[in-house]
């Protein structure tokens, strides 16, 4: 075989992949590369058919390029291969029409506890609520008996006397005070009920999710 | 030989063939026939792999009327090549260690 024959059924196995595959400057390069091997040998001494010869069939070395193409580096031109992803094995497949049957068989059982559980829950929820709502009861009727007791005590100064005044003011001053502690409780327990609702709801979730998952 | 280490062998073997002096497809062949016969259809993936590792640079030069490519290694390649034969000596007294003569083999013999 000549080296035109050689180079030409070469190029045209290289020209009939994707360019997907191989992109036509490292197409090029191949050609280039194989050309050069056929020159030097040529110049070493062989003569023309046994560069040939020696390089291999066409056919082989284009049989080589495409088994060694995965150790290929990614060339700016060739676009990654997609790699088949593994199909997920639905949840349709998993779930078997028995469990279905199962649920649905169970639910005068299992319907009436979800719907007790719910309620609990949400009552526990009301009772946190409340506890909460009172607190910031406390911590406004203190704040605002505090704040009537000094403005009225200026009054009092004037009109009942030094005792009076003073027993309201001193009055006073207790109430806001005891007003600024529990507004600092109020605000803990106010953020410590709104984590716990916070679980309390992720965990229900969860555990909706889990069973989804299971069935 | 196991392939992949057969592989990781070559790129050491091509790396050392351009480690003195810049090479090119042919003379690499050539020079590495005494010890590692390598088809041009192996060498020419690992002259890619090695070139996008950065462990040799490619450039063309005239030869004779037409273009040849010359390689030329890195100090990446070069570090390759270091490394290799360190690991060569971690491999060689583990190879001792498993063709030593059986327990009592030397008795048995003597």
């Amino acid at each position: 075989m000549t080296k035109a024959v050689f180079m030409r059924t070469l190029s045209d196995r290289l020209v009939s992949v994707t360019p997907e595959r191989i992109a036509p400057t490292d197409a090029v390069r191949f050609l280039d590369y194989y050309e050069e091997m056929i020159d030097d040998r040529m110049e070493d001494g062989m003569s023309e058919e046994e560069a040939v010869a020696a390089v291999g069939h066409p056919d082989d070395v284009f049989r080589a390029i495409l088994a060694a193409l995965p150790q290929f580096p990614a060339s700016a031109e060739r676009q990654p291969e997609p790699v088949p992803q593994p199909v997920p094995p639905t949840r349709e497949k998993k779930s078997s029409p028995w469990k279905t049957v199962l649920l649905i068989v169970s639910s005068p059982v299992w319907v009436p506890l979800l719907i007790a559980a719910a309620a609990i829950l949400f009552s526990l929820y009301i009772a946190l609520f409340a506890v909460v709502v009172s607190f910031w009861g406390v911590f406004v009727s203190l704040a605002a008996s505090g704040a009537i007791l000094i403005a009225s005590s200026i009054p009092l100064f004037i009109g009942e006397g030094m005792p009076a005044g003073m027993a309201s003011l001193g009055l006073g001053l207790a109430s806001a005070g005891l007003a600024i502690l529990f507004f600092f409780l109020c605000t803990a327990f106010t953020r410590l009920s709104a984590r716990l609702t916070e679980v309390t709801f992720r965990g229900a979730v969860s555990l909706f999710h889990r069973k989804e998952r299971r069935s | 030989m196991d392939v992949q280490m057969k592989r990781g062998l070559l790129e050491i073997c091509v790396l050392s063939a351009i480690r003195d002096s810049d090479s090119y497809g042919y003379r690499i062949i050539k020079d590495l026939k005494p010890y590692m016969e390598i088809s041009e259809s192996t060498l020419y993936p690992i002259l890619r792999r090695l070139e996008a590792a950065g462990c040799l640079t490619v450039r063309s030069e005239t030869h004779n009327g037409r273009l040849r490519k010359y390689y030329h290694i890195l100090p990446a390649g070069e570090e390759r090549i270091r490394r290799f034969r360190e690991e060569w000596r971690e491999l060689t007294a583990a190879y001792r260690f498993i063709t030593r003569p059986a327990a009592g083999e030397g008795e048995r013999e003597s």
